[in-house]
């Protein structure tokens, strides 16, 4: 009745090393759900590769309990549509920043209300110190009323194509390919929010260092 | 410094999933896998580990592989049977239950290998595999089954029935809800002894105790604590590879208990009951019998293929 044991044991999922190499490396989406059409199971490894990332991004809007319930529902979701995945984009992650950023419609006033609920909260939640980033970080954490304010003052659909380059670190037309929209929407809606959130800014706020700025920086032009 | 970099600072640094959200997501992604095609059941780790293994072997680009190598199932992560019992409670505190009435039926089928015979216990059980269905009332007074095709009902309290109620088991679906459902609490009413009982109870009577109710309908709180107990007993282990006997992959708790040892075999991705097997792992003579079990041999090897509250005797579905 025993099977015997297979060579590969079990490995940490949740490692940081582990993640990391999945999610960067991870090339060949594609292929995984293409067999998923037939052998379901398959679509473990996509979960497994995104779901870290995809949560992050849904917890930076809608806050950590939200995320825990809609990032999993993005992945049922993503499940369902699987046969209708475009198998010529070998990166499943625009497709699920989309899935997920739909889903989030149903939440655009928690999400308002999230914003505003953290221009009122304390400063300076605990930054990791040995972030090296942490002064910037700091520093960023100081303008947070502004952002905040500025953010839940932008339309739905210029907060999400803004939220995508920040959080999601898609180029224009990964933005395009999530939201369903032309790549030149995609520049419009990204050059209005930003100029709205820099509007909200001190001017010296602005001026400073650019160091790995989302690669969206170099991609999109600043006109319709 | 751009704005889109003052955003990603000024928010709130995402503190990312629990590693048991994590679990509940596969979890119920994998509850769609069986909803899409029953056939895959239950198969999987294994099929990715292989197939992951022969596509480094054939040279296929590394970074394809990488995503499928370091992305493997839920299952494969499992530490140990506590691990794996809190997975599995998680998963069954979310599965649907409605409360049956107490006139409706419990249907159950099995498949297990036959030739077992009571008097010659130490030949186990390694006939041909049958399928058998069988109903029992909600509130214990009447059960069915089929004898040569042909439905047959036993109402025990049709006069001149001698059937004595206290000899099914202590708990049925008619007093679940008056079960504990803290581990601890539930473990100490499991042992309690039968009226007639002679001897402790021991943890493997316990096992097959638990055995037995993973096979009914259960609420999930209860359902959570059994999975949750099962690694309390004295000598369970986590056993990675298990298939019951119809060849279904799972992952089980196992428990040895001198010369035997049981088998209670999970579905890897929905956490649900599959089957159990008990077998001995040395020769074993129990004074008076004539004969001897010898290392290796199945007492039961069972299958439970369907569960479900019915309204009348006879139905599937």
């Amino acid at each position: 009745m025993t099977l015997p044991r297979m060579t590969l044991d079990s490995w940490p999922l949740t490692s940081r090393a582990t993640r990391r190499v999945t999610v960067f490396e991870a090339r060949g989406d594609a292929a995984v759900i293409e067999r998923s059409r037939s052998s379901p199971e398959e679509f473990g490894a996509i979960y497994d590769a995104y779901v870290v990332e995809i949560h992050n991004y849904v917890e930076r809007r809608l806050g950590r309990d939200t995320a825990d319930d809609l990032a999993a529902e993005t992945f049922l979701v993503a499940f369902r549509q699987r046969g209708r995945y475009d198998l010529s984009r070998d990166n499943a992650r625009p497709w699920l920043y989309g899935i997920a950023t739909n889903l989030m419609k149903r939440h655009r006033r928690q999400e308002t209300a999230y914003y505003r609920a953290l221009l009122r909260s304390a400063q300076a939640p605990t930054a990791d110190p040995h972030e090296d980033r942490v002064a910037s970080r700091v520093s960023a954490q100081h303008l947070r009323p502004e952002l905040m304010q500025a953010l839940a003052g932008l339309s739905a659909g210029d907060r999400d194509v803004v939220l995508l380059a920040a959080f999601a670190d898609l180029g224009r037309d990964e933005i395009a390919q999530a939201l369903g929209i032309p790549a030149g929407t995609v520049g419009s809606r990204l050059h209005r929010a930003r100029r709205k959130l820099r509007a909200a800014l001190p001017a010296s706020a602005l001026d400073a260092d650019s160091v790995s700025t989302p690669k969206i920086e170099d991609e999109v032009s600043d006109h319709e | 410094m751009n704005e889109l970099r003052l955003l990603r600072d000024a928010l709130p640094q995402p503190q990312g999933p629990a590693a048991e959200t994590i679990a509940t997501g596969r979890v119920m992604l994998a509850r769609q896998y069986t909803k899409t095609n029953k056939t895959t059941r239950g198969t999987s780790p294994w099929r990715i580990r292989r197939r992951a293994v022969l596509a480094v072997g054939a040279g296929v680009a590394v970074a394809a592989a990488v995503a499928v190598v370091l992305a493997p199932q839920g299952s494969l992560q499992v530490a140990n049977a506590r691990d794996l019992g809190d997975r599995a409670a998680l998963s069954a505190e979310h599965e649907p239950y409605t409360t049956p009435r107490p006139d409706q039926w419990i249907y159950r089928r099995e498949r297990q290998a036959s030739g077992w015979d009571m008097n010659a216990w130490w030949k186990g059980a390694n006939g041909p595999l049958e399928t058998n269905d069988h109903w029992w009332r909600v509130d214990g007074h009447a059960a069915a089954d089929i004898v040569n095709g042909k439905l047959r009902v036993l109402d025990f309290d049709h006069p001149g029935a001698h059937v004595v109620y206290s000899g099914g088991p202590m708990y049925t679906v008619r007093n679940y809800a008056t079960l504990p459902t803290d581990p601890d609490s539930l473990l100490r009413s499991l042992r309690k002894p039968y009226p007639n009982q002679v001897g402790p109870t021991t943890d493997a009577d316990v096992f097959d105790t638990i055995v037995g109710m993973l096979s009914d309908p259960l609420p999930p709180k209860l359902h959570a604590a059994l999975f949750r107990s099962l690694p309390a007993l004295h000598g369970v282990t986590l056993q990675r590879d298990a298939a019951d006997v119809t060849g279904r992959k799972g992952i089980g708790f196992a428990l040895t208990d001198d010369w035997e040892r049981k088998v209670l075999i999970i579905d890897p991705h929905t956490y649900h009951y599959l089957g159990m097997y008990d077998y001995a792992v040395k020769d074993h003579h129990r004074a008076g019998d004539p004969g001897t079990v010898k290392k290796g041999t199945y007492l039961i090897q069972r299958a439970l293929l369907d569960s479900r509250i019915v309204d009348h005797p006879g139905q599937h579905a």
